[in-house]
């Protein structure tokens, strides 16, 4: 399906569970409000947006933020880029391997610990390997939406906690390291569409049942935001920009390059006031 | 679930059982599962006193064993019919022999079929959980033992449902579990080959997937315990497969913790043991070899499981209906392909 507006912005669905595509927009030049208002409108039911031939810098990508929420300084655990950009962390996982936390290896929301979690996570890539280094995204919404009554009847009353990973803390100013993780329930509302997702990932804990049921909980949660049905699998092409929705969408960057490099920038934004 | 006093003989002798039946000492295993007996002659009739010390000790240990007892065929039927009205010996396979209907033996069984592969009760299960009314009871004989190995381990899943959290005890209270004989050792394979067994008094050909609920009360002390069982329980009604694999496999985790287990080393002489089907899960230790060992087994009838709805729990409404559903499919069919 295509959907074509006034605007020559084409968005093309990658799959019924996540992730569009969109052609037709040029992110070296200020989006105008239609523009800004049908990729805003594509994020919130696509999940996750996948920008190809963008010819951006830094600047640009911190500008494209603001289409779906406030940009935020990088963690209080984190190097900005530079003094010009204190919302882009350059990733390089492969450098960080043995100083970020476990959980950033695998499934993971940006900044779950925290109080409020990022609504959304864009990134451009800098310096990709030959081959390899892709990146998974999983869908909880799909995934609430496949759990049967009796599950969804369990999950519902639920309330879990992720912890702080020894590198990657919460974004709220305030964090620090050490800091409790904050309790969320399990199932979470979107503020925009109603929908539904498991707030879950690998290593999360579920405070109102006893450890080990907890780990068999989160496992059964976190296979079913994992099946192959609920991911995509996308593949880093030089120029293409990424933009997600932190709270529903899980990813995982696969470290599978070798010596290679990778390098990602990363722009973490909040829920709230979004200029056009 | 109050947990069973440990130490001494003196302390570990439940208040009613120690009063009432001068002489039998009842010393519990584990806080949760299992006793020995001892002081109780089991090769002639039990008075009243004992036959309720025995089963209240039953109740209460989930599974009693009596070290001293070393008892043939005749005498352990005799001692079952304290408890209740004998099963046939299995709904597939054959009796010991002619003079002995109600006892089971392994041994016997597979004289003149042989398996092609290990059907030795290795896995966790429950006696014949795949029929609509599995029996209560089961009063195993150990007759012969390996030098070495050939362990029993038990398991109360009533323990087990006391040790789950709120949340998850709501959920399981609500969950209905189909139970497939088809998936139990050999017994399509024996029946296609031999013919039909019998159960009830009807012929057996073959198993439809029957469906119990996952959290069984207890017929006589109202307490319940999880109803499900690696050997048998294919699958929880209502979930889809992935979910139901997760929480099986959960279930089958937690009931089997050490916690809710006791290991039982027979004497080398043998011994009988008698316990509480409705909660147990038991297996055996492969750990023997081509060693011989050899048990013989009664079972006594029971009712239909019955799950937490029709016990009166606050969504009274709500669980009733899922009851009734899982009655009517049930009821709807015969007892296993007659």
């Amino acid at each position: 399906m295509t959907i074509i507006s006034e605007n020559p912005v084409e968005i093309e669905p990658l799959g019924p569970a996540l992730g569009a595509t969109v052609r037709g927009i040029d992110l070296s030049r200020r989006l105008d409000d239609t523009d800004a208002r049908a990729l805003r409108a594509a994020w919130l039911r696509h999940g996750l947006l996948v920008l190809p031939d963008q010819r951006i810098g830094a600047d640009e990508l911190v500008a494209f933020g603001q289409a779906f929420g406030r940009p935020l300084p990088v963690g209080p655990a984190e190097l900005p880029l530079d003094a010009a950009h204190p919302e882009i962390l350059a990733l390089d996982h492969r450098r960080d391997l043995w100083s970020v936390a476990s959980t950033e290896i695998g499934w993971h929301r940006e900044g779950a610990s925290g109080l409020s979690v990022p609504a959304g996570v864009l990134a451009r890539p800098v310096a990709l390997p030959d081959v390899g280094g892709d990146t998974l995204f999983a869908s909880a919404q799909a995934a609430y939406d496949r759990l049967s009554d009796p599950v969804r009847t369990l999950v519902d009353d639920l309330r879990v906690v992720h912890p702080a990973g020894l590198g990657r803390l919460a974004w709220e100013p305030a964090a620090r390291p050490g800091d409790a993780p904050a309790e969320h329930p399990v199932v979470q509302v979107h503020p925009e569409t109603g929908r539904r997702w498991l707030f879950v990932a690998p290593g999360a804990r579920i405070v109102d049942l006893a450890p080990h049921e907890s780990d068999e909980i989160v496992a059964l949660l976190v296979e079913e935001i994992t099946r192959p049905e609920h991911v995509l699998r996308h593949r880093w092409e030089p120029g293409t920009v990424l933009v997600w929705d932190n709270r529903w969408v899980l990813h995982q960057n696969l470290l599978d390059y070798g010596q290679q490099t990778r390098i990602v920038h990363q722009v973490v934004v909040e829920d709230g006031p979004w200029s056009l | 679930m109050s947990p069973a006093p440990r130490a001494s003989a003196a302390s570990a002798r439940p208040r009613a059982s120690s009063a009432t039946v001068p002489g039998v000492d009842i010393r519990p295993l584990t806080p949760a599962i299992g006793a020995e007996i001892r002081g109780v002659d089991l090769h002639g009739p039990l008075s009243p006193d004992q036959v309720d010390t025995i089963r209240q000790a039953m109740y209460r240990h989930h599974v009693v064993f009596f070290p001293d007892a070393v008892v043939d065929a005749t005498e352990q039927v005799a001692f079952a019919r304290h408890f209740g009205e004998p099963t046939e010996a299995h709904c597939v396979y054959p009796p010991l022999d002619d003079e002995h209907p109600e006892v089971f033996s392994g041994a016997a069984a597979y004289a003149r079929y042989k398996p092609s592969r290990d059907v030795r009760p290795t896995r966790w299960h429950t006696d014949l959980s795949y029929l609509e009314r599995p029996p209560a009871v089961t009063v195993l004989n150990l007759v012969t033992l390996p030098p070495l190995g050939g362990d029993t381990f038990f398991a109360s899943a009533a323990a087990a449902y006391d040790a789950l959290s709120a949340p998850l005890r709501r959920f399981v209270d609500d969950l209905v579990a189909i139970h497939d004989g088809d998936t139990v050792g050999a017994m399509t394979t024996y029946l296609h080959d031999n013919g039909p067994g019998h159960w009830e008094g009807r012929e057996i050909v073959g198993f439809d997937p029957v469906e119990h609920p996952v959290v069984r009360v207890h017929p006589e002390t109202g307490r319940r315990a999880l109803f499900v069982s690696p050997a048998e329980t294919v699958r929880v009604k209502d979930l889809s497969w992935s979910e139901s694999d997760a929480v099986l496999n959960f279930l089958f985790r937690h009931i089997t913790r050490p916690e809710h287990t006791v290991r039982y080393r027979w004497p080398r002489a043998g011994g009988l043991c008698i316990w509480d089907n409705t909660g147990v899960l038991h297996g055996i230790a492969t750990d023997f070899g081509s060693a011989p060992r050899s048990s013989l087994r009664v079972m006594l009838r029971g009712p239909r499981p019955v799950g937490p709805g029709a016990a009166g729990k606050e969504v009274a409404g709500k669980e009733a209906a899922g009851k009734e559903a899982a009655g009517q499919s049930v009821a709807g069919r015969e007892v296993p392909s007659v």
